[in-house]
């Protein structure tokens, strides 16, 4: 289980954008983060790998308090960030992302099991991982997360800027990985198709607070209500 | 900052000026000889605090100043009569030109001002130095030597500048001059616009400025007053060489301007007081260990007290006063 | 002209301890992307640290093993003191380390003087190569130079200590939420790197005259050869190396070594306009 309570951070002393954020996120569940631009979403999931600066609140892993420790601590204890962008090493193969994704940790998955999952890395192993498209760049972004076997995923917009198929394929592969291995997902997203489509829940930022919890299913039945908070 | 307060400047002024009443002559001449450092630190604290150009071969244009005052005081170039006032002149203009022409070069919109940057500007010191000291026209590592003092064109006949006492005055004045100048310029919206393009050239380019152009006016009028302190420091010390234009005397340049702020002109002009009076009291009891004294305080300044020790207090008695 | 082959011979050599300076400043810089004015005199330690030791009585070799020990260590601590302390003001981190430059040089004229000594080469005398006598030290600074360079591509390119680094060296916050330790990597890069230049200055030691000023005669081409080194790795800091170093020593031999000194830093001015114009364009 992983808690945040009354979470305030941000990059400045004095000048926080989460405003004091609660949630619960329990593995094989899905939580979807929504909110217009600067609402703080990508703060969030940064404060608590510890990528931006806490001044108050708590971050729990199973009881244990996590929000003191180094990225690399947090990173290591289980919890996967997938960042904004494109969040592979350029330079370096794709394998060899896939090994680094996994090197600091205890109980690495191999490539070979995240190939299984990713079959289109497995084609381009050797080749260079800035030189894949943006799809499958987004697609080494995860699989290197994953690399590390965490327990719980921070997904952060990982279907900005990727072809409506890719979008698809991506859900489908995220669902798998819920269904299967009990991950826990903490999604930012923007699109409203993906979130509503993998998350039991979902909270509603603005400024740096949570202004609404509603269940997943309100996402695909009633999508007014949350385009509502999203100002489209 | 954005904003020299007045007051302390002037105050600083005043003590100075009361100065000679009190001091021994010596220690007078020894000053007049410092407010000549004191130029090349504002300049410094201009480009480095206000313009985020950090220099380290500051002491090129000041060298190059006192190059070419020793020329003209010597007559030694041709077409110019051998003139203090002229050589001034020069050691004003020579800079400013090296500077166009050096910065055409280095400040162009391809080249960040980072890190690359302040290496190349350590290229440049070294090359000037060994230029001089490879140059038998200005006198290779001897340097030249015999130079005429200043001399103000006065009615009843020129008044040469020998005596320590008026000599301070003079260079007091032009020290003062240059001080509220800078901070004239730093309020105004060319001060401004530099602080601008220090902070984010690309957004300032988005605002329809150009920041190669106001980096390279920068870069020029602080070499202009390097020149200048170059200029009247050959003028008192009758001799010049090569360690005027190196990396030593650039080096130390950086020292008494993080050591007084380099956010302020006139923090900057007061470290250099502070850090060669010091000298002055310590060096010959310290001997070969005042250059490590003056690592070690490099260090520590620019550790624990980025803003300087007079640039501290300037801003604090800067901020207004919340009712 | 007919070119002389001992010519080329000492153009490679120079390059090579060239090579040899400058790849310790190639990791540091692309690891902590930190331009450290002091390697110059991590150098100077090393020749010291040499000179030390043969002074103790305890022979050259001894002091060309425990150079880049003693070095690695001072290097760890400018990290530690100094240039982490720093990280969020890189225009300071020059600044300082440009003073702790001045405070190992001092600190070395307090210690031994500022006058030059020497070091006899362990292996005196010539052999005969390309039909002309050479030194046999200036042969065994160049084997260094090509061990250093193998060893340094197997360590990035073979172990897993090198896919960390490289990893680091391209995207550092990336390389931390992979859960590596990028602090103790980069304390690690940099105490290695200071190591390669104290290695340097003991193997060089016994080519030069040992005065305090040394380690600012190698900083300067040291840096432009990695500044204008294509690529980050080993093989861009050996072509930036033979750029420099090969040309200096050619144009020394040509004309004059001050003008060879001003060629190549002007040369290098205009490559580096370039290099550095194509970083920003990257950058933005």
């Amino acid at each position: 289980m992983l808690e945040v309570r009354g979470l305030v951070a941000g990059y400045r002393p004095g000048a926080p954008v989460l405003a004091g954020v609660d949630l619960e996120l329990a593995s094989g569940r899905v939580l979807a983060v929504m909110g217009r631009n600067g609402a703080g979403k990508s703060t969030l999931l940064k404060a608590i790998t510890g990528l931006a600066r806490r001044e108050a609140g708590t971050v729990r892993l199973d009881g244990r308090g996590i929000e003191n420790r180094p990225t690399e601590w947090i990173v290591r204890a289980g919890i996967g960030l997938v960042p904004q962008g494109r969040g592979v090493f350029p330079g370096l193969t794709v394998e060899e992302n896939l090994r680094l994704g996994g090197l600091g940790h205890r109980r690495p998955l191999p490539p070979a099991a995240l190939y299984t999952r990713f079959p289109v890395l497995a084609e381009r192993r050797d080749r260079d991982a800035a030189s894949l498209s943006g799809g499958e760049q987004r697609q080494l972004a995860i699989a290197r997360a994953l690399a590390g076997n965490p327990r719980f995923l921070l997904l952060d917009e990982p279907s900005e800027g990727i072809q409506p198929s890719l979008v698809e394929e991506l859900g489908a592969t995220l669902a798998a990985l819920v269904a299967a291995d009990g991950l826990g997902v903490l999604l930012v997203e923007q699109n409203l198709d993906l979130a509503a489509r993998l998350a039991d829940e979902c909270l509603v930022l603005e400024d740096g607070r949570v202004v609404d919890r509603l269940p997943g299913p309100v996402l695909a039945d009633e999508p007014a209500r949350i385009e509502r908070h999203l100002g489209l | 900052m954005s904003r020299e307060p007045l007051l302390p400047a002037l105050l600083f002024w005043a003590a100075l000026a009361l100065l000679p009443l009190a001091a021994p002559s010596w220690l007078t001449g020894q000053l007049a000889q410092h407010l000549c450092y004191g130029l090349l630190a504002m300049s410094l604290a201009y480009l480095w605090g206000q313009g985020g150009l950090l220099s380290f071969c500051q002491a090129l244009f000041f060298g190059v100043g006192a190059y070419a005052y020793a020329l003209v005081g010597l007559g030694k170039l041709p077409l110019l009569p051998a003139s203090p006032l002229l050589g001034l002149g020069l050691a004003l203009l020579l800079p400013t030109l090296l500077a166009l022409a050096l910065g055409l070069l280095l400040v162009t919109a391809r080249v960040p001002t980072g890190p690359a940057w302040a290496v190349l500007t350590l290229v440049l010191g070294v090359i000037g130095e060994r230029l001089a000291v490879a140059s038998p026209f200005l006198g290779g590592s001897n340097g030249l030597a015999g130079l005429p003092p200043l001399a103000l064109p006065l009615p009843g006949g020129a008044f040469e500048l020998l005596d320590p006492v008026p000599t301070f005055l003079v260079l007091l004045g032009v020290t003062a001059a240059v001080q509220l100048g800078l901070a004239l310029k730093i309020a105004s919206p060319a001060g401004s616009l530099l602080r601008a393009v220090r902070e984010d050239a690309l957004r300032a380019a988005h605002l329809g400025i150009d920041p190669v152009a106001v980096r390279l006016r920068a870069f020029a009028l602080a070499a202009a007053l390097a020149g200048l302190g170059g200029g009247l420091f050959a003028a008192q010390f009758g001799f010049v060489a090569p360690p005027l234009l190196g990396l030593g005397l650039s080096t130390e340049a950086l020292v008494w301007v993080a050591v007084g702020g380099r956010g302020s002109p006139l923090a900057a002009l007061a470290g250099a007081l502070l850090v060669k009076t010091v000298e002055g009291l310590l060096g010959e009891w310290l001997g070969a260990g005042w250059p490590l004294a003056l690592g070690l305080l490099l260090l520590l300044v620019v550790l624990l007290f980025p803003q300087g020790v007079f640039g501290g207090l300037l801003a604090r008695l800067a901020r207004p006063v919340r009712p | 002209m007919p070119v002389d082959p001992v010519l080329l011979l000492d153009a490679l050599a120079q390059a090579l301890t060239l090579f040899l300076v400058a790849s310790g400043l190639a990791v540091t810089f692309g690891l902590v992307g930190v331009i450290n004015l002091a390697h110059g005199e991590l150098l100077l330690a090393g020749a010291y640290t040499a000179l030390a030791v043969e002074r103790a009585g305890l022979g050259y070799w001894a002091g060309l093993a425990l150079a880049p020990l003693v070095v690695g260590l001072l290097g760890f601590l400018l990290d530690l003191l100094v240039i982490r302390r720093l990280r969020e003001r890189p225009l300071d981190t020059l600044l300082a380390t440009w003073a702790a430059a001045l405070v190992v040089r001092q600190t070395v004229v307090a210690l031994f003087g500022p006058a030059s000594h020497t070091i006899q080469p362990p292996i005196p005398g010539s052999v005969v190569l390309l039909g002309a006598p050479y030194p046999v030290h200036r042969l065994l600074v160049m084997g260094l130079a090509l061990l250093v360079a193998a060893l340094l591509a197997w360590l990035l390119f073979a172990t897993r200590l090198g896919l960390m680094i490289r990893g680091a060296i391209a995207d550092r916050t990336l390389a931390a939420v992979s859960g590596l330790a990028v602090r103790r990597l980069e304390a690690l890069a940099f105490a290695f790197g200071a190591g390669l230049a104290g290695l340097a200055g003991a193997a060089t030691a016994p080519l030069l005259s040992v005065d305090p000023q040394m380690g600012l005669g190698f900083l300067l081409p040291a840096f432009l050869a990695v500044l204008v080194a294509p690529g980050g790795g080993p093989a861009g800091t050996a072509i930036g190396a033979a750029l420099v170093g090969g040309g200096e020593s050619l144009v020394a031999a040509f004309a004059s070594p001050v003008l060879a000194q001003l060629a190549v830093l002007a040369g290098a001015v205009v490559l580096l306009r370039r290099v550095a114009g194509r970083r920003a364009g990257r950058e933005r």
